[in-house]
């Protein structure tokens, strides 16, 4: 190994013992990659390095700040973010949950699909998992809790549903992928519009049957009455709106009519007018909203900030030839790869947010996968379809650490709107199936390539 | 389930979630306090680039679909609303503590650790790198000033410093923001009160 090889290795170690110090990761990054610019200069002087590195080409990360400032795709970022939030404040999800409790009511389990429905719904509201975890939670734990559901089912559903907007677009977390990687934002859509439905109906499947085999853990509501069209046509009501906005917003990006940027400004737009039908808008929630979503966009730009001077000192040492020679020397062939590389994720995901990992380990390991030369069907309509179907496989991956005990994020914010009589050790029971059934979906994903790209195939 | 058995309350997710993950310090120190209320102040001004930006992008949608004439300076406004949004709201989140941190140890250290690695962390971390920001990019601000970089389109937006001069300002109050909170932990932790109130 050369020197720079021990250079870059102690640049890792040293980001992750800093980690744990509480210290904020995007300063982590920055202050790092600021202090091995250093070590890489006085390596140059005394240690025959050759890095090049000096305090002149730190100045290079003004002009990758700029490129941050200065780039069509992120625009659609905050708007997709000030959607969400003002979808959370609309009071679309109280109507949604008061109609669909009714509708689903006759069957076991009614609420928890409901909660499961709302969260499929919702998912633009998020991949910040915070805001939807805590919306369902606020929104459904007690009326199920009340009604005598089994808390850990209960919780389970809440955390799942929560998580699924990660993945199901819009979801933010896609557009920084599609950003990083270098990918169409509408591909990397609409590969997720399959592998997101088929997670939110294992999850249903799931709870019809725990209905069915375990009666008195999801009871009927004793006052349920029979369905009527009066309900239905509630119910469609209530989701007509925002359904038709978020097939506005998705279906304008797949058809090809507007960019991801345009449609996210409608989008948020759409939502202020919803949040205004409801007659939830007013001054304040208007402020509240901007002034969130002001804050939301901050602190992931400053992970932005922090990873690419990070990653310029990285380059410069040589670490990205590092990375690749060590994960192509893995003697696992190229799904052991791939495997390998999702466990690493995986476990990262406890420690990190999507954010960080997007932005730091998604750009070092793509040229990676690039090269195993997977064969992943495009039919020859898809640009690289092997990374479209990485990212969803990373995506699932990072969803289920979310869910995953002792530190996900998920259960985090769980904890915090639940009624004090619920322990830590329900919410762990809970998500158990939830892991199970995500580390199926990631399990389908990983046989069945095209059911990534598939879609983003035969819409063009 | 009638509606009077369970009345659903309008859930402020996004005051929840923000009362959650943030801890804004409890305890006053006069010129920290000034400091953190003037950066609160701008942010609370930049803020509606976003609500601007809707705007734009809904009547440059209108023009382009509706009239077949989109125009090039609105498109570049977008970025430019995006990037201020964006590059302003870094020094807000710092005085919201709102940057995110892997907290799995850093929440079972006692107040006084928990002071001191923050006072570690702006001197060697956030300082640096603002700094090495902050210097460098008076330069790439001024190149464009003296040179009168413009956008390359023709009817683009002139004044390209401009934009430029967002980077040092905002790293400018993002270490006023970092330099706030480390007069506040330094004076706590000198004080020696209130240590655990966090």
């Amino acid at each position: 190994m050369e020197i720079n090889d021990y250079l870059v290795i102690a640049m890792f170690l040293t980001f992750v013992g800093f980690l744990f110090t509480g210290i904020p990761v995007a300063f982590v990054l920055g202050g790092i990659g600021v202090l091995f610019a250093g070590v890489g200069y006085f390596a140059d002087l005394y240690l025959d390095a050759v890095t090049g590195l000096d305090f002149l080409t730190l100045g290079l990360v003004v002009n990758r700040v700029y490129k941050i400032m200065d780039n069509w795709v992120l625009v659609a970022l905050p708007m997709f973010i000030f959607m969400g939030l003002m979808l959370d404040e609309s009071g679309v999800a109280e109507r949604l949950m008061k109609s669909m409790q009714e509708l689903f009511g006759k069957v076991r389990g009614g609420l928890a699909i409901t909660v499961t429905a709302i969260g499929i719904v919702l998912a633009a509201s998020t991949g910040i998992i915070g805001a939807s975890v805590v919306l369902l939670g606020l929104l459904s734990l007690k009326p199920m809790l009340d009604q005598g559901y089994n808390k850990a089912l209960a919780l389970g559903t809440v955390a799942g549903a929560g998580t699924l907007g990660i993945l199901i677009p819009p979801s933010i977390m896609l557009v920084i992928m599609a950003d990083q990687l270098g990918l169409s934002v509408g591909d990397l859509f609409m590969g997720a519009v399959i592998p997101g439905l088929l997670l939110g109906g294992l999850y249903l499947v799931y709870i019809l049957a725990v209905g069915l085999f375990k009666p008195s853990h999801a009871p009927l509501d004793p006052e349920r009455r029979p369905v009527q069209w009066a309900i239905i046509w509630d119910v469609f009501k209530a989701i007509l709106p925002v359904l038709g906005l978020i097939i506005a917003v998705l279906g304008s990006i797949f058809a090809g009519i507007t960019t991801p940027t345009e449609a996210s400004g409608v989008g948020a737009l759409g939502a202020t007018l919803l949040a205004a039908f409801n007659k939830n808008l007013n001054f304040k929630v208007f402020t509240e909203v901007l002034r969130s979503t002001f804050n939301t966009t901050a602190y992931i730009f400053m992970i932005f900030l922090g990873a690419t001077c990070f990653a310029l000192v990285l380059r410069e040492l040589g670490g990205d030839e590092l990375i690749e020679s060590v994960l192509t020397g893995l003697p696992f062939g190229s799904t052991g790869i791939i495997l390998f590389i999702l466990g690493v994720v995986f476990l990262l995901g406890f420690l990190l947010d999507w954010i960080e990992i997007t932005l730091i380990i998604l750009p070092l390991l793509a040229p990676v996968v690039s090269a195993l030369g997977l064969d992943i069907p495009g039919y020859g309509k898809v640009d690289n379809p092997e990374l479209i179907w990485f990212v969803m496989l990373v995506a699932l991956a990072l969803q289920t650490s979310f869910l995953t005990p002792p530190v996900g994020f998920a259960l985090f914010y769980l904890k915090g709107v639940c009624p004090p009589e619920v322990k830590l050790t329900d919410i762990y029971k809970g998500v158990v199936p939830f892991i199970i059934l995500q580390l199926v979906g990631l399990t389908i994903v990983l046989l069945y390539p095209s059911l990534v790209t598939w879609l983003p195939a035969v819409a063009y | 389930m009638t509606d009077d058995k369970t009345p659903l309350e309008h859930p402020h997710v996004a005051e929840t979630v923000e009362h959650m993950r943030d801890h804004p310090d409890p305890t006053h120190v006069w010129l920290a306090d000034k400091i953190d209320d003037f950066v609160r102040a701008v942010g609370h001004l930049f803020c509606w680039a976003n609500g601007l930006l809707v705007a734009v992008i809904i009547l440059q949608v209108v023009l382009r679909y509706g009239f077949k004439n989109g125009l090039v300076a609105l498109e570049e406004l977008q970025w430019h609303l995006y990037a201020i949004g964006v590059m302003f709201g870094i020094s807000y989140a710092q005085v919201n503590d709102s940057h995110i941190r892997v907290d799995v140890v850093h929440m079972r250290l006692s107040g006084r650790t928990q002071r001191i690695i923050e006072i570690v962390g702006i001197l060697f971390f956030i300082l640096p790198f603002v700094w090495v920001i902050f210097y460098h990019s008076l330069d790439f601000v001024a190149d464009a000033w003296r040179t009168g970089e413009r956008s390359d389109a023709p009817l683009g937006l002139p004044f390209r410093w401009a934009i430029k001069a967002v980077i040092p300002v905002s790293f400018g109050l993002l270490g006023l923001a970092a330099i706030s909170r480390l007069i506040r932990d330094g004076v706590l932790l000198a004080r020696g009160d209130q240590l655990e109130a966090r």
